[in-house]
């Protein structure tokens, strides 16, 4: 599996942690970017598509973020013509069903619930890649 | 008194109509009505009388019943504590009580009038009038009675509030008259609005304390899963590196955060269950509830060698999530407070009551001493150490809450080292099909 540039947006710093000591337990990436608040996300995101810099290959996403919440940040991506190829996995608290129906009719590539283990990250970025969206 | 009068009549050769009474000679009164006149003859001098005398005994006790009945409906009419009119087909009064109008003259004066006029007289707002108008129509429209009730602002400024109704009467399809009625409801009405103001704030302050359990679950989970997960960490990292006292208060941490979550997710689901609004009622067969429950639990009977025994159960109009919890929580609880040497008997059965349906839990576990029956119910409330008997002590406090929101009761026999029944009903609605079939399994 290639080493992803991953963006992770999330506000809660116990989290930050145990994530990133994940990704990087797992060798899945190469560079973590992080973004505290969807305000944050979307400015990041929006700079580095004007300016032609190296985007992520995936966004980690939670949903109750300060300023702008995670599906709007997710909505901005897919709506950005040159940000809609990103693939989002969706990382929260929330189990409710509702939360899971929006995010798959935003188009978010899969949704899970905190704290994920390795294989969890494993399985969601192969399934995204199985469908070819990855690099 | 007669001959005085028969006398004048005579000597003024006038006619005469006088009623007397007469005795017969075996004593019975009767009353005789005596007309005649005097005939003069050429002389100018009395002749003859002519005359007819008939008895009207009869007659006059028919008259003398009338004026008492008349009296007595007027008595009724002019005394009950309502406002009485009728009206013709236009809602022109024919009618009035003295409790409607107490004025004399003005009552005598609306006679054939309607409210407008009344209004007109009175200079006042012609709404109420305007309001009674259709429902004046109403009634007389869907030929049955049309109830209302007015509010009158009074002097004092404080609202009266009138219950009222118009009752149209047919005769052969059609409309003889409308009778209008009112009665005082004030004070009733108050201790309405009182009560219902108080319902609103209960339960407003119902749903501010499940908004706030299920806000407070909801929201401790979090701080909770960075407990956990660092505990995991700090286990995965560093627990070679601790020697076996760290790793005890290690394991003790780890323990009592698992507990936590436990309790915070039985917390959340106890505080959703008065969102009965989030299921359907449907028609359940409780046999089948029953049977998923045994299934779910298969290897815990099998494991005790639990023994099944369940009447046929009724069909009910219900919700479904909810009695399967109640069911599971009562069959729970028999699987777990079984006695170590003897395999568990749990019976279940059912039994239809005049207004409601009374289920019972039986089994031959380690009983409940009646000081403890209360307690059993309450939220983390546990008779046992832990060690022994695991769980939160949450599943019978749910079953209870569910109960009650379903109107029903809930009971405990038990009796220590014999067993114990949990019993607890559902209220029937008539609305609802139940059937129930009478062979047993």
């Amino acid at each position: 599996m290639n080493q992803l540039h991953i963006l992770l947006v999330e506000d809660n710093e116990g989290d930050i942690l145990l994530t990133t000591e994940t990704l990087e337990e797992g060798n899945l990436t190469k560079k973590i970017s992080i973004a505290r608040d969807g305000l944050e996300a979307i400015t990041l995101l929006e700079k580095s598509s004007l300016e032609h810099q190296e985007l992520p290959d995936l966004v980690l996403l939670d949903i109750n973020l300060p300023k702008v919440n995670g599906f709007t940040v997710l909505k901005y991506i897919k709506d950005t013509t040159s940000l809609s190829h990103l693939p989002v996995i969706m990382l929260t608290t929330s189990a409710s069903p509702d939360d899971k129906i929006m995010a798959s009719e935003f188009k978010a590539s899969n949704y899970l619930i905190k704290p994920a283990e390795i294989e969890d990250f494993v399985n969601a970025i192969n399934k995204i890649q199985s469908v070819g969206n990855i690099v | 008194m007669v001959n005085a009068k028969l006398m004048e009549a005579i000597n003024n050769t006038i006619s005469f109509n006088i009623h007397y009474r007469i005795i017969k000679p075996d004593g019975e009164i009767r009353i005789v009505n005596d007309i005649g006149n005097t005939i003069v003859n050429a002389e100018g001098k009395n002749e003859i009388i002519r005359g007819t005398i008939q008895d009207v005994t009869l007659r006059k006790k028919i008259e003398e019943e009338i004026l008492k009945q008349k009296q007595f409906t007027e008595d009724i009419l002019n005394n009950i504590p309502a406002d009485i009119a009728v009206f013709d087909k236009n809602h022109n009064y024919l009618y009035l009580n003295p409790k409607a109008v107490s004025d004399r003259n003005l009552r005598d004066w609306m006679i054939g009038k309607n409210d407008f006029d009344y209004c007109k007289l009175k200079g006042t707002s012609t709404k109420l009038a305007t309001r009674r108008r259709v429902f004046f129509n109403e009634a007389i429209d869907t030929k049955i009675s049309r109830d209302w009730v007015d509010e009158h602002v009074t002097n004092t400024g404080e609202t009266n509030f009138i219950f009222r109704r118009f009752y149209p009467y047919f005769e052969k399809d059609e409309l003889q008259f409308v009778i209008g009625y009112g009665i005082d409801i004030t004070s009733r009405r108050k201790t309405e609005i009182e009560l219902e103001g108080m319902m609103k704030s209960m339960s407003r302050v119902n749903k501010e304390l499940e908004q706030f359990a299920f806000s407070a679950s909801h929201d401790l989970q979090e701080p909770l899963r960075m407990v956990t997960s660092f505990l995991a960490q700090l286990d995965k990292k560093y627990g070679t590196s601790l020697d076996e006292k760290g790793r005890t208060y290690l394991n003790f941490a780890v323990d009592g955060a698992k507990r936590m979550r436990q309790m915070i997710l039985d917390l959340l689901e106890y505080s959703r269950i008065d969102r009965l609004d989030d299921f359907e009622l449907e028609e359940v067969d409780l046999n089948e509830i029953i049977n998923e429950i045994i299934t779910l639990h298969q290897v815990k009977i099998e494991e005790k060698k639990a023994k099944m025994l369940v009447d046929n159960l009724p069909k009910l109009k219900i919700y479904r999530t909810p009695i399967r919890q109640v069911f599971q929580s009562f069959i729970d609880n028999s699987l777990k407070y079984s006695k170590e040497d003897t395999p568990p008997e749990i019976k279940i059965t059912s039994k239809e009551n005049l207004t409601n349906w009374q289920f019972s839990i039986t089994d031959n576990g380690i009983g409940i001493r009646p000081e403890y029956f209360e307690k059993v119910f309450v939220l983390f409330q546990r008779l046992h150490n832990r060690d022994k008997y695991t769980g939160t002590g949450i599943g019978l406090s749910i079953a209870k809450k569910i109960i009650y929101n379903m109107n029903g009761e809930i009971w405990i026999e038990s009796q220590e080292n014999i067993g114990t029944t949990f019993h607890f009903t559902i209220l029937k609605n008539k609305n609802e099909s139940i059937t129930h079939s009478i062979s047993r399994r």
